[in-house]
């Protein structure tokens, strides 16, 4: 039987490339903290820094 | 879901408070220069047992680095063994292992040029770099390594990276008190979380 060969499709994950082309990917694992919090704290203090 | 092979980089490292500053800026650079550190601290299942822990984190990760500098006597007069033996595991797997697990490339760090020969000769041609005990010294080591042997281009220079953990260091203090931590007893999954959040806040 004549059909069309399959071709495997692979899944990519969408990457941060939003820094200056340098890639970020989040480990698997989470840490216990809620991420909202860490930015609130990094906003914070990033800020006061400037 | 772990992140990508050939983007992990297993760290193979005493993990304890003398060594901390050099864990933390190590696990910083890996981040900057867009790779994913992973360490045994990782897991904190109980169910699995420390070597099998080791044992899947090394085969996820297609970048290694070991520091091997602690070989001085410890508490119990007896130096530490776990650094060689997960190196020889990493080592052992890119031997060993399937197609994937050959492409596996290892940094070896030690605190002075050399010296290594004197207590684990065996290692001679591998690559062992010195870091004379100082994080950003250490830094600059696996910038250099990464871009040279990922090859990817658009990695930062060194001075770029030691400017950006200067600035993240003099940050982090305040930013564990906002969170009620001590940088000292952070976990390992906070501290990457709160170094890749800095990274993109701060982005140049």
């Amino acid at each position: 039987m004549k059909g069309k060969a399959k071709t495997s499709r692979k899944r990519t994950r969408k990457l941060d490339t939003s820094t200056n082309g340098r890639v970020l990917v989040d480990p698997g694992k989470r840490g216990s903290i809620p991420r909202e919090k860490i930015r609130e704290a990094i906003l914070a203090v990033s800020s006061k820094a400037r | 879901m772990p992140a990508p092979y050939a983007q992990s980089v297993f760290i193979n490292c005493p993990f304890d408070r003398r060594y901390a500053p050099m864990f933390r800026a190590i696990v910083f650079v890996v981040h900057d220069l867009g790779f994913v550190p992973r360490c045994a601290l990782e897991v904190s299942d109980a169910t699995q047992n420390r070597y099998q822990k080791i044992l899947g984190i090394i085969g996820q990760c297609r970048y290694g680095i070991h520091d091997i500098s602690r070989t001085e006597p410890g508490r119990y007069g007896l130096p530490r063994f776990n650094m060689p033996l997960e190196l020889g595991l990493f080592l052992g797997a890119k031997a060993f292992g399937d197609p994937e697990q050959h492409q596996k490339a290892g940094l070896i760090l030690d605190r002075l040029p050399y010296r290594y020969q004197r207590f684990i000769s065996d290692l001679a041609g591998q690559d062992v770099k010195a870091h004379r005990d100082s994080p950003e010294q250490a830094i600059r080591v696996v910038r250099d390594w990464l871009r040279t042997t990922s090859r990817r281009t658009r990695i930062p220079g060194g001075d770029a990276v030691v400017r950006r953990y200067r600035g993240f260091r003099r940050e982090l203090p305040s930013i564990a008190r906002r969170l009620s931590l001590r940088v000292d007893e952070m976990p390992f999954l906070d501290y990457t979380e709160i170094v890749l959040d800095w990274l993109r806040v701060n982005a140049p």
